[in-house]
This record gives C-alpha cells, sequence and structure tokens, in this order.
C-alpha cells in the first residue's frame, strides 16, 4: 500500500465538505492504488495533486456559492466588482501605476516579513517540525552551554514523558575522495540513529541508519545528501553498493536523503554516533541533543519535566551539575545567535517597511482620490437618485479591491524572487558558510496572509479613504453646485503625502549612492597585483589531522604550487587582502603618537598573520626597515610590520622603526594571542610596507599590522599565489596537489581574490536592487501625485483662470499661480530628502565626485518634477475666457 | 424537475452501474461510454446536488484496506430521479421532433 501526497491529502481534508471528506478522499485513494500498479507512482502521484487541487478549488467555490447565495457577502455585490473592472479598463494608466506600485508595496511587506520571520522565528521544513526542541544546559556560573551531554542524553531518553523521539549528534568537516583521486571537503553529522525517525523523513533510496551500525566493530557506513548523491556521483544508483573514502576511512553508502534535509543544519553525510553505555557526567564529546514534544505537551510543560530532573542531578552530583538549567527550545530557535536587542532592532525593520507600504499606498489613494473628483457629478446625480453614502463608499471599496487583487498575486510572486534574493545575498554575508536548511526561499503560510491583509489594507486606504472625502458633505453640494462645478478640495494630508513621497524619493537613491559608493571604494582599492591574477584557497585542518601534520601538508600544498610554471609566488595567511580583517586595540610605546580616536585606551587596527613569502606574493618591497627572516617564527611574535596607513594614523608620520606596540585584547599571530583581558608582550615594529588592501569597510585605509604565522597553531589558513599563465589550470593544479598531499586536508573556496570580492559585492548589489525597485516605484508614484494634484487644481480653478484672463492677467501670470503650489511641495520634499539621506547616510566624509554626483541628481529631481507639472499648467495658460465662463 | 446535461449524464451513469454506482465507477463509466474525461470534483459536487434534490439516496458500503480503511458511498436512483430523467429525455425528443428531415447537417 502506497500512501498518496500527505500534504494534498491535508489540503483536501481542509477543504472538503464533513458530509463528502471520507467519500472523495476513499475514492481518489482507491484511483491512486490502481494507478500506482497501472502507471507508476510518478503519474500516480502527479494525478493525485492535480485531482485533489482541482477538487479543494471545486468545493471552496461551492461552499462558497451556497453560502452567499450570488453575493460576496451582504454590503458587496458581484455588480460593484464587475463596475471596478470597467474603472480600470477606462482609466490604464491609473490602473498600470497604481496595480505596479501597490505590488511592489506588497511584495515589500511580504518578502520582508518572511525574512525577519526566517530569521527570529525559524521553524524546521520537517513534518510538524515545530514540535522538534533542542535541550541544553545553561552554565550560569560561566554564562556559557556545557555541551559535555552524554551521561544527560542517556538519562533523558529513559526518563523523559514529555518528550519522545530524543536524538544526539556533532558536526565535522572531512573530505569526501572520489573514485577518481579528486577531494571535497563535505559536512559531516555524527547523529544517533533515531535522528531519522525522530525527522519523520525517509530516504529516498536505501535505508537510514540503525541502532547497529554504532555497535562494536559494525562496519563504517553512512547516509548521504540527494545534492551530494547528483553532484558527486553523478545520481548514480549503483553507488548503494559502493565504497567512498570519508576522511581516510571507507565508508559503504547505505541511503539516500531527498533534497532540502540537512538535519541537524548543514549537514550532508550522516554517519552512526558512537556513544559509551555508561559514562560520568561532564564527560564525553561535544553533543547536541533533539526531542520531539509528545502530542499534547506544551513547551512550559517539558521545561517543567527537566527542571525536575536537573533538581535531581544537582542533588546527586553537586559539583558538575548545582550550576545548570535545562533550557528547552523550538529547534530552529535555538540555533540563533541573535541578541535580544538585535532581534528588536530587526523586528523593528517591519514597522519602517509598513510605514513605507502606508506611504505608497496613500500616494495610490490620493491618484484614486483625483479619479474619484472627476466622478464628482456621476456622484451627485447618484445620490440624487437615492444612493446612500454607504453604498457608494462600498462601491468604491469595490474598485479599489480590484485593484489591489492583482497587485496581491503579483506582488506575492515578486515577494518570493526578493525572498530568493535576500537568502542568496544574507548566505553570501556569512563569508561562503552555508546556511542551516530550514533557510528556504518558499513564502510561509504567514508571509502570504500578511500580503493578503496588505491587499486588503491597500483597499481599504486607496477604496474608502478617498471616498469618506468625496462623499462628505453631499447633500449640500448637491444644492449649491451644478453640474460641472464641485466644492472638492485636496487637504493637508494628501500635500503631506506628496511631500513625504517625494523625499523618499530622494533619500533613497542618495542612500543607494552612499552603499554602492564605499562598494566601488572597495573595489577600487590597489593590492599592487590585479585581483585576477592572484589564487586564493582556503586550507582547513580535519579534526582527525595532527597539527604537525596540517602544518607540513599546507607548506606542501604551497610548495607545489610555487614550483609549477606560471606561478610566480605563493604565500600562506589567516586573512588575505580585501578579506574582512577583524579589529584589534593596541597601544603604543611612549615614543610618541598620533592623537587617539574616541574614549579607546588605543589605536583600532587590522592584523594579519602571513608566512615570509607573502610580500613577495602580493610585490610589496619594504618602504623602510626590513621583512620578516626566519629567525622571526616560531614562537610568540617579537616582531611586526606594519603598512603605510599605521604610519600616519597610528604614529602621526613618525619613524615607526624600532617603536613597540602592544595588543590589548586577544590578537594577532594565529593563536598566539594572549588570554582575554590580559595584554599581550610588547612587539617590535621592523618595517613598512605599503597598504595591502585590508579593507575593512567603510574605511579603506586602515592601519594594519602584520605578523608571523605560527601554523600548526591555527586550524585554518588561506593558500595567495599570484599566477602568471592561465589561472584555470592553476587551479585545477592546485586541487591535485591537495588531493595527493593529505586526505585529512580540507581544501575550499578555490577562486581568483577578483572572484572572491565579486561576492562580496552581490551583497550590495542585493540591496541596490531593492533600493532600486522602490526609488523607482516612488519616484513614479510621486510624480504621477503631483500631476494629479496640479491637473485637478487647474480642473477646479477653471473659472477662476477664466475670469483672471478676462481682466486682463498674462498668461505666464497665471501659469506661475498653479505651478507655485507645486513648486513649494517639490522643494520642502526635497529638502526633507536630503535631510533624512545625511542623516542615513553617517557624516562620514565623501569623496568630491559623490557630492557633485548628488546635487546632480537632487537637479534632475527638481526638474522631473517640474516636467509633471508643465502639462496641466499648459492647460491653464490655454484655457479660453469665454469657454470657461459659458461653461458655468 | 428539468435536469442540466452533465446532471443527465451522472443519473444515466448510475442507472447502467445499477448497485455497483460509485464515485469512482461512475467517472469512468462516463468516460467509457462518451469518450469524454469528466472532471471528478464535478461528479462529486453533482452527485451531491442530486442526492439534495431527491434523485438520488446513497449509502455506505464496507471498508477496504485500498481505501485506508475508508467505505464507499453508494448511490442508487430514487422515483423521483428517473421521473426527472423520463421528463428531460422527452423535453429533448420534443426539441429534436420535426428536425429529422431538415437538420440532416446535425447529425
Amino acid at each position: 500500500m502506497r500512501r498518496p501526497p500527505r500534504r494534498f491529502e491535508a489540503l483536501l481534508n481542509h477543504c472538503l465538505p464533513a458530509d463528502v471528506r471520507d467519500d472523495v478522499t476513499g475514492d481518489l485513494d482507491e484511483r491512486y492504488q490502481r494507478e500506482v500498479m497501472s502507471r507508476g507512482i510518478r503519474a500516480a502521484r502527479w494525478r493525485y495533486r492535480r485531482t485533489a487541487l482541482a477538487f479543494s478549488a471545486r468545493f471552496v467555490i461551492e461552499r462558497l456559492r451556497e453560502r452567499t447565495a450570488g453575493r460576496i457577502n451582504p454590503g458587496l455585490s458581484l455588480f460593484d466588482l464587475r463596475l471596478g473592472v470597467r474603472m480600470l479598463v477606462r482609466y490604464p494608466v491609473l490602473t498600470l501605476i497604481g496595480t505596479a506600485s501597490l505590488a511592489v508595496a506588497i511584495a515589500l511587506g511580504a518578502a520582508v516579513f518572511a525574512f525577519i520571520s526566517l530569521l527570529l522565528w525559524p521553524t524546521l521544513p520537517l513534518p510538524q517540525g515545530d514540535r522538534v526542541v533542542s535541550v541544553r544546559l545553561m552554565d550560569v556560573a560561566a554564562n556559557r552551554y556545557e555541551s559535555r551531554l552524554t551521561a544527560d542524553f542517556l538519562a533523558w531518553r529513559s526518563a523523559a514523558t514529555s518528550l519522545t523521539d530524543f536524538g544526539a549528534g556533532r558536526g565535522f568537516v572531512h573530505n569526501l575522495t572520489r573514485g577518481d583521486g579528486s577531494i571535497e571537503p563535505v559536512n559531516v553529522a555524527e547523529v544517533t540513529a533515531s535522528m531519522f525517525t525522530m525527522a519523520r523523513v525517509t530516504p529516498i533510496a536505501g535505508r537510514a541508519l540503525l541502532d547497529a551500525d554504532a555497535a562494536p566493530g559494525a562496519a563504517p557506513v553512512m547516509v548521504i545528501g540527494e545534492r551530494l548523491w547528483r553532484s558527486r556521483f553523478g545520481g548514480d544508483p549503483a553507488i548503494l553498493r559502493q565504497s567512498v573514502t570519508l576522511a581516510d576511512t571507507p565508508t559503504a553508502v547505505v541511503g539516500i536523503m531527498p533534497e532540502g534535509f540537512r538535519f541537524p543544519s548543514v549537514y550532508e553525510v550522516w554517519v552512526p554516533l558512537r556513544l559509551e553505555a555508561t559514562v560520568a557526567p561532564r564527560t564525553g564529546p561535544s553533543l547536541s541533543v533533539w526531542a520531539r514534544m509528545r502530542r499534547g505537551v506544551s513547551l512550559p510543560q517539558a521545561a517543567a519535566e527537566f527542571e525536575v530532573f536537573r533538581a535531581a542531578a544537582a542533588a546527586e552530583w553537586p559539583a558538575t551539575d548545582a550550576h545548570l538549567r535545562a533550557e528547552i527550545e523550538p529547534f530552529a530557535q535555538s540555533s540563533s545567535t541573535l541578541q535580544p536587542a538585535k532581534r528588536m532592532l530587526i523586528g523593528s525593520i517591519n514597522v519602517a517597511v509598513a510605514v513605507l507600504v502606508f506611504l505608497i499606498t496613500g500616494n495610490v489613494a490620493l491618484l484614486m482620490f483625483a479619479r474619484a473628483a472627476t466622478r464628482e457629478s456621476e456622484i451627485l446625480v447618484r445620490t440624487a437618485l437615492g444612493a446612500s453614502r454607504g453604498r457608494l463608499i462600498r462601491q468604491f471599496f469595490a474598485e479599489a479591491l480590484v485593484l489591489s487583487a492583482p497587485a496581491a498575486v503579483a506582488g506575492l510572486a515578486l515577494a518570493r524572487t526578493g525572498l530568493e534574493w535576500g537568502i542568496q545575498a544574507y548566505a553570501l554575508s556569512g563569508d561562503g558558510r552555508p546556511l542551516p536548511f530550514w533557510y528556504t526561499p518558499r513564502l510561509p503560510p504567514l508571509s502570504i496572509a500578511y500580503g493578503c491583509g496588505l491587499a486588503l489594507f491597500a483597499a481599504v486606504v486607496t477604496g474608502v479613504l478617498p471616498a469618506l472625502k468625496v462623499t462628505r458633505g453631499l447633500a449640500s453640494r448637491l444644492r449649491e453646485t451644478g453640474a460641472g462645478g464641485g466644492g472638492l478640495r485636496f487637504g493637508g494630508v494628501w500635500t503631506a503625502l506628496i511631500v513625504a513621497q517625494i523625499a523618499v524619493t530622494v533619500t533613497f537613491p542618495v542612500v543607494m549612492v552612499y552603499v554602492k559608493g564605499d562598494g566601488l571604494q572597495k573595489e577600487a582599492t590597489d593590492i599592487g597585483v590585479p585581483r585576477g591574477r592572484v589564487l586564493s584557497a582556503a586550507l582547513a585542518r580535519d579534526v582527525a589531522l595532527p597539527p604537525a601534520r596540517y602544518a607540513a601538508a599546507v607548506r606542501h600544498v604551497r610548495d607545489g604550487l610555487a614550483a609549477l610554471p606560471g606561478v610566480e609566488g605563493a604565500a600562506i595567511a589567516d586573512r588575505l587582502p580585501l578579506m574582512g580583517h577583524t579589529h584589534y586595540l593596541v597601544g603604543i610605546d611612549a615614543g610618541g603618537a598620533a592623537p587617539m580616536e574616541g574614549e579607546y585606551d588605543g589605536y583600532w587596527i587590522s592584523s594579519a598573520a602571513v608566512t615570509r613569502d607573502f610580500f613577495a606574493t602580493f610585490d610589496a618591497a619594504p618602504l623602510a626597515g626590513r621583512l620578516f627572516t626566519g629567525a622571526d617564527y616560531g614562537g610568540t611574535p617579537r616582531v611586526a610590520v606594519v603598512n603605510q596607513s599605521f604610519v600616519s594614523r597610528v604614529l602621526g608620520g613618525r619613524n615607526p622603526l624600532g617603536r613597540h606596540l602592544q595588543y590589548h585584547y586577544d590578537g594577532g599571530g594565529g593563536g598566539q594571542a594572549p588570554p582575554m583581558g590580559t595584554r599581550a608582550p610588547w612587539i617590535e615594529i621592523v618595517g613598512v610596507v605599503r597598504d595591502l588592501g585590508m579593507a575593512y569597510e567603510p574605511d579603506p585605509k586602515v592601519a594594519g599590522v602584520y605578523l608571523p604565522l605560527d601554523l600548526p597553531s591555527i586550524g585554518s589558513v588561506y593558500l595567495a599565489a599570484r599566477i602568471s599563465g592561465d589561472i584555470s589550470a592553476s587551479t585545477q593544479a592546485l586541487r591535485q596537489i591537495a588531493a595527493r598531499t593529505d586526505p585529512l586536508l580540507h581544501v575550499a573556496s578555490v577562486q581568483s581574490l577578483e572572484a572572491m570580492t565579486a561576492a562580496g559585492s552581490r551583497v550590495t548589489d542585493f540591496w541596490l536592487h531593492v533600493l532600486i525597485a522602490v526609488s523607482v516605484s516612488a519616484l513614479v508614484l510621486a510624480l504621477s501625485g503631483i500631476y494629479a494634484v496640479t491637473s485637478f487644481a487647474v480642473s477646479r480653478r477653471t473659472r477662476e483662470i477664466g475670469i483672471r484672463i478676462a481682466l486682463g492677467s498674462s498668461r505666464a501670470r497665471v501659469a506661475g499661480t498653479i505651478l507655485r503650489g507645486a513648486l513649494i511641495r517639490m522643494s520642502i520634499g526635497i529638502v526633507l530628502g536630503w535631510m533624512l539621506a545625511i542623516l542615513l547616510g553617517g557624516n562620514a566624509p565623501r569623496p568630491p565626485i559623490q557630492i557633485a554626483a548628488l546635487l546632480g541628481y537632487l537637479a534632475v529631481m527638481f526638474v522631473v518634477c517640474l516636467l509633471a507639472c508643465l502639462v496641466p499648467a499648459r492647460r491653464a495658460m490655454t484655457v479660453d475666457p469665454i469657454q470657461a465662463l459659458r461653461a458655468e | 424537475m428539468f435536469l442540466g446535461e452533465f446532471e443527465q449524464l451522472v443519473l444515466l451513469a448510475c442507472v447502467h452501474l445499477g448497485e455497483q454506482a460509485y464515485g469512482v465507477s461512475i467517472v469512468d463509466e462516463i468516460e467509457r461510454r462518451t469518450g469524454r474525461q469528466p472532471a471528478h470534483a464535478a461528479v462529486y459536487v453533482t452527485l451531491r446536488r442530486l442526492e439534495q434534490k431527491g434523485c438520488l439516496v446513497s449509502w455506505k458500503g464496507q471498508p477496504t484496506a485500498e481505501r485506508g480503511g475508508k467505505a464507499r458511498r453508494h448511490v442508487k436512483l430514487t422515483k423521483a430521479g428517473t421521473s426527472a430523467l423520463r421528463e428531460s429525455r422527452q423535453a429533448f425528443e420534443q426539441m429534436w421532433r420535426g428536425l429529422d428531415a431538415s437538420a440532416r447537417r446535425l447529425r
């Protein structure tokens, strides 16, 4: 018996009325089983999905039809909606601008909401993933998590009643060696077999891990992920009968997990976790522990049970357990390292976006109001024929609903793309580390509901608000005005909206120039050699690789690469130029220095630990003093080479040679740093080199200190090689050398420095795209707003203009009167926007070219806004006084 | 009571199937006899509507494993259903009568 697709089963159960639910699902089950036999599982599943969707839609419509009997709700008739569609067709420009703007607003709102939810309240994409929890022990004395949980895990697994399916595991990076000898580091999780039952995800081929696989003497086995299976093994099902080398152990592949499953976070290979049957508390390896809450159990109930366990453990082992507190949290949320203050800040972005959405919808409302104003005669006639104010407002709401519904559909589609972008950009900003598997670009149901809510809100703002204004005092207007005239005026709120819109239009591009400008500066940072000719690679140590062997392997790879033809030099460093370097605080000896910045007791510098050949690789000769020699390596660093910016910024241009600096906090030297809070020994400056791109945004002129690298003391370094020949051939050669050198040496991120920095600029580009979308949308809206208001003013004042011209006023003066209001609004908007941009962009000094570009942009903005007024102003100038007066 | 075309198809399928008439078999019967593949959902909505109109009665059969432990709902024509079907047929026949000579091209 095969089970039909579960989600579609659930959809049917949700959508079908109770009286036919069992009949229909039973019939579909029966048909599904037959089709599995006759057509195969794929075709059967596909057909089941299609039929389930059709059934759900059909019965939802049927239910609506029964409930409303032809009416959407007692207040809104289908006729109103039809009228709304007709209005959309009649005013195509407004329809286009309104729908596009609302779509951008809804997309922005829904995507930001989804992204923030993903950051703040992630849930596991597993069946009932919100019931999976992590169980951790907080050491309240040391304010850190206690991870040696083997004894606790074994005890909880047998004693807990609120949680079930306990599992434990830990993660590594190991090399996976293919048949052709090529090596790739992969994320490996050592887990208990129970993880697979807890996750409720079955392998797509083969089997999951079993308890027997962890038994002493059992043959090494592993389960791999579908992506790895396809990318590394070409999707060959025969891999299940083969053995591949993981780290340095031949391991049989026994199962393949479906795409997207990477529990507990980023893993693509799962191997059995071997635990001792009995261990003392606070011994054994570092572990993560997870479980599922039993049905009907809440988080506080589970926490209460664990409090009891903790009390018992504290009484039994007071020395090790008295200061430990159990913490039970939803699994995905427990991985978040965001501080509460930062969470608040991220959450508040929602509010900022909501304000922006309100602004955009407000402006669409302005356009709708202008449209409504042109229909004043129609409204007055309908009132005279007996239409109530409520009836008119409902009609306006229906028209707005028809406008916002397609905007919601387009907006949600756009939001999904935006979310995908956002996640990619977020992944890139994480220094190449993969994101946990719950960061999927799927819009969660709550975000879709939020997007629909925004569309409804937009319909209320763009429909009801203009309707309220246009239908105010209808009875008196009916008495006072004839056809064609009217007492409607734009109020202060609409004027404020236009001003705010122009301000936003100015602000966003200015901030954009600041952001991109910083990116451009980074790109412009000169490192002395073409960045496309520098090959970089990360070389990391497997846990099983002893430090001395690791150091030897790294040196072997470097020497092997340097010996190749076309390679002009190769070096090793803990950070390469153009990477983000960590900031450290240093003190300077009493020989005189530049004034300190801010309230710090020292100078902020960036630091890198490098091998001797580093400077030659980047073609940097000493500007003063000397570079490192063999005698400088080994033991605590005693000498340093500084860059030019260090000399100017820290020493105020004084001679650096023979001077001494001292790290105040942890830093430098590749691991020889002093413990936190203590001060390192004094280090002598022996040489000066030019700035080598220790870029730390937004300031490229960073004071930098280079220290001798102590290779065995750190677990991850970068290799850099200057290539004069074919860089792709060198890339291949590097991989081959590394594969031959040591199976436990991890090689990753093999790329040119140019490609590495391009990844960084993709993050900037993401924000650039967002800002462009928002700015263009705001600009179009602001322009149409200005146009609508000016045009409206001209049509309202036609009689006045006619009288003025009849009395001898010049046409240019009349146009000036019309333009004055618009000009004032534009000026206020532009000045406000400029001030806001300065506030957001910070007060860092800007290069003159940026300032000139911004001033030019403001001038262009002013001219563009002016153009929007020109058409109505021209109409005012061509008013024929006789016609104008006769019409009244 | 006048029946729509699809309602007639569903009722006629029930007559053909007799005691074996239920959702899946009705869909198959219509498909087999007319060559048209009816939308499954439309058949169920129509069955429900015909039962509400009193043209059909339904009862539950035995649950089977193949159906995930759920029972079939069999249907059968009522007297009202039979007479509605007859009336509809007569109405159609009345409309066709007299067109035989002039409407050869309709064949």
